[in-house]
């Protein structure tokens, strides 16, 4: 045989080998591009894939985890790459701009099949030209998270406004502790606190036809008090972000934080000190609003096994895998459905033995404060500082959590000293420009 | 029948050799092994730098394959963009600051490695810990060694009372000090490992004569040891300038560029535009932009290296 001969033979029978192999298997492969990261909550969704392909012989999970700020990364390559995605657990604006560039599948027939869209709690559903394009698996909202100990002994009680949060900071900051762990780095965190405060000031980003309106006195006054609060976090608060706060909240180096789920990572960190932890809700200035974030589960349309994609769907949102997932991570992951959360009550999972009455209490009911902008554009009304649900869906907030901007001007409030109107006004710019770039890109 | 001698002689002598089709024969052999590494070559390194320039010219979103051609739009905004011209000089400062604390503290380790000492073979091989240790576990060590909740060197820098931030990556005046710190802790065991080897290539004999002469250490390390590292110094330095020029993990685990664009090089500013702002376009312009700048630099590099190859033959 001569020598080319011999090479294509070789390929052909590789070749042969590799489909004759694959199309042996005829399995149904679901990929499930999740941000969770958290060992716990992963050993949950492992359970969830094998009680997944016991139930449905002839399918396939895999599971493939990217950390939050990873995700939109590992979307956007897939799609640049033409490459079919399926299950993804994706942060909301990603979500809205997916659905409305109409990369996502409808999963109206999933939320049929799990009880109707009445079934599910405020602010769980995306909803695009009447069709639900992602459900919300962690509608959590921000708290502010206190050391009982360290308010008694400086005879404090838990703040409520703006101007208490600050005068308990200042108290008791010291060498040794830090009134309040707040992030102040170039990243989303830190956009997402100052948002809150907007919020709280009675302002947004973004009116109702979708137009960036941050350039205000009231979106000034929100980055000039945070930057104040900011005197008063750790030193190295410039270039905290996520994981900063909370560590340094469960490490007893901060007397307070805001976070979502800090006492669920506490419960685990270091369950001596969750007793000593009280929650308030988020502070209020001319009105108390609090973001309702979450990880929205999609199907992409262009996946190519959707209907088993969407039978996973139904089945990580079945009452008894959603309460798993709920027990193990309350604050992060609380009930999507009524039953779901009347299911919890009754559950025996440490966490709601442990500080069930908070969630209940104060944790579960501060959604009633909680603002979903992706949801409900233009729904803070700045007049009247009420929020209301215009089901206007906001495929540009991505650009605000990404950009930053509105982080860069509070940085350069807090620790270059410039004017806040100039630095505001400077962020409302750039974000501008970036929504119109963002908008002439779109479909 | 026997054979004649003559016809003996010719039959031993074997045929004349087919040069021209065995070579013709190896060379269809020799191009079709070399073909996949080419087609790999073509499809790693040729495929994706046209497929950047030829982005460069686009806009295009980050969750659409669809794009329209822009011209030169692009890099008119990369480079009247605000932090633009703060990039360019912070990766200027990363890369030419890194490479010179490289330098600075492989070639004296060397220089002390070269020497005849106890235990030197496991204090060689300790040397090169810092450089096998990945990106992602180095910075993450220093970040936490800093840090203000858990930090033992923050603990230290505070209990000292030193003349330092005590978590510099949160400094506005010494962030940039501290990844250059971190890249060149990470990164100066190359500079040892090939100071090292260069050294070992010098002949003894001219040490020798030159003690004899009464040259002193410092004329011997002048006159003898710094030429003939010169040329291997211009090789490395231009391999470490375009990895520092590059260097993405760094910045990105300590400070993501900040605080306030302190520490914002080109690699995260290019990661900016792509991630931050969502335009594929503007971030291959960017990234075009430092292909070019790197070009003209290995150019310049090479250009040194062949002037002193040719003043020391």
């Amino acid at each position: 045989m001569k020598f080319g001969s011999k090479i294509c033979a070789t390929a052909l029978i590789g070749l042969g080998l590799t489909a004759g192999g694959a199309s042996a298997q005829g399995i149904e492969v679901v990929r499930y591009l999740s941000q969770e990261t958290d060992p716990a909550v992963v050993r949950i969704q492992r359970e969830w894939v094998k009680g997944f392909i016991e139930a449905n012989p002839g399918t396939d999970i895999v599971l493939e985890s990217a950390p939050a700020g990873v995700i939109n990364q590992r979307i956007a390559t897939y799609v640049q790459a033409g490459a079919p995605l399926d299950v993804v657990h994706s942060d909301p604006g990603t979500a809205a701009r997916l659905a409305v560039e109409g990369l996502l599948a409808p999963l109206d027939d999933v939320v049929e099949a799990l009880g109707g869209r009445d079934s599910f709690l405020t602010n769980r559903l995306l909803i695009v030209n009447d069709h639900v394009y992602a459900i919300n698996q962690a509608a959590t909202s921000p708290q502010l998270f206190y050391r009982k100990d360290l308010f008694e002994a400086a005879g404090i009680a838990p703040p409520s406004t703006w101007a208490e949060v600050r005068a308990a900071a200042e108290a008791l900051h010291s060498d040794d502790v830090i009134g309040i762990a707040l992030a102040g780095g170039e990243n989303r965190m830190t956009t997402i606190m100052a948002g809150t405060m907007l919020w709280q000031n009675c302002h947004d980003f973004f009116d109702g036809e979708l137009n960036v309106i941050l350039d205000n006195p009231k979106a000034v006054e929100a980055a000039a008090h945070y930057a104040d609060l900011l005197k008063f976090s750790a030193p190295d608060a410039a270039a905290w972000a996520f994981n900063e706060p909370p560590e340094s909240f469960w490490s007893g180096r901060a007397a307070m934080v805001i976070h979502w789920h800090a006492l669920d990572l506490m419960m685990r960190q270091n369950p001596d000190m969750v007793k000593n932890i009280g929650i308030a809700p988020v502070t209020a200035n001319k009105m108390r609003a609090t973001q309702t974030g979450g990880r929205y589960v999609a199907l992409f349309a262009n996946s190519p096994t959707l209907d088993t994609g969407k039978d996973w769907i139904e089945y990580i949102f079945t009452p008894k895998n959603a309460a798993d997932l709920t027990g193990m991570s309350p604050l992060l992951y609380p009930p999507a459905t009524s039953a779901a959360m009347e299911a919890l009550r009754s559950s025996d999972a440490p966490t709601v033995a442990s500080y069930g009455d908070l969630l209940f209490n104060t944790v579960y009911p501060a959604a009633v404060d909680g603002y979903s902008e992706i949801l409900h554009a233009g729904g803070l009304d700045t007049e009247t500082c009420e929020l209301r649900s215009t089901g206007v869906v906001n495929p540009f907030t991505s650009v605000v959590w990404n950009s930053n901007l509105y982080a860069r001007a509070v940085q350069k409030i807090a620790y270059e000293g410039e004017d806040p109107a100039k630095a505001v006004a400077e962020a409302a710019r750039l974000l501008t420009d970036q929504v119109e770039q963002a908008r002439a890109e779109m479909k | 029948m026997g054979l004649s001698i003559a016809e003996a002689k010719r039959r031993a002598v074997p045929p004349p050799f087919n040069r021209r089709k065995t070579m013709t024969t190896d060379r269809k052999i020799g191009l079709l092994l070399l073909l996949p590494l080419v087609v790999l070559v073509l499809g790693l390194t040729v495929y994706p730098i046209v497929q950047v320039i030829s982005l460069a010219f686009q806009q295009q979103s980050l969750y659409s394959p669809e794009s329209t051609f822009v011209g030169l739009a692009n890099f008119n905004a990369v480079v009247s963009h605000e932090g633009f011209t703060r990039s360019v000089s912070n990766t200027f400062v990363f890369t030419f600051g890194s490479l010179a604390l490289q330098m600075a503290m492989g070639l004296p380790i060397a220089l002390l490695l070269n020497k005849e000492f106890p235990l030197r073979s496991p204090i060689r091989g300790v040397m090169l810990f810092s450089y096998l240790v990945p990106y992602v576990v180095a910075a993450m060590t220093w970040k936490f060694m800093f840090s203000d909740a858990t930090g033992i060197l923050n603990y230290w820098v505070r209990a000292l009372s030193l003349p330092m931030p005590a978590s510099p990556f949160g400094s506005l005046d010494w962030a940039m000090a501290g990844v250059i710190f971190v890249n060149s802790w990470k990164n100066f065991p190359f500079m040892v490992i090939v100071f090292l080897a260069q050294l070992q290539t010098i002949d003894r004999q001219l040490y020798e004569a030159a003690s004899v002469d009464g040259a002193t250490a410092w004329q011997q390390f002048y006159k003898i040891t710094l030429p003939s590292l010169l040329p291997i110094m211009l090789v490395v330095g231009m391999l470490r300038t375009i990895w520092n020029f590059n260097n993405f993990e760094v910045v990105f685990l300590l400070t993501q560029g900040g605080p306030i664009g302190r520490t914002e090089t080109l690699p995260l500013y290019i990661y900016r535009f792509v991630f931050g702002e969502f335009s594929l376009g503007r971030g291959a312009a960017l990234a075009v932009i430092v292909f070019f700048v790197l070009l003209i630099m290995s150019a310049i590099y090479w250009r040194l290296y062949e002037r002193t190859q040719e003043r020391f033959k």
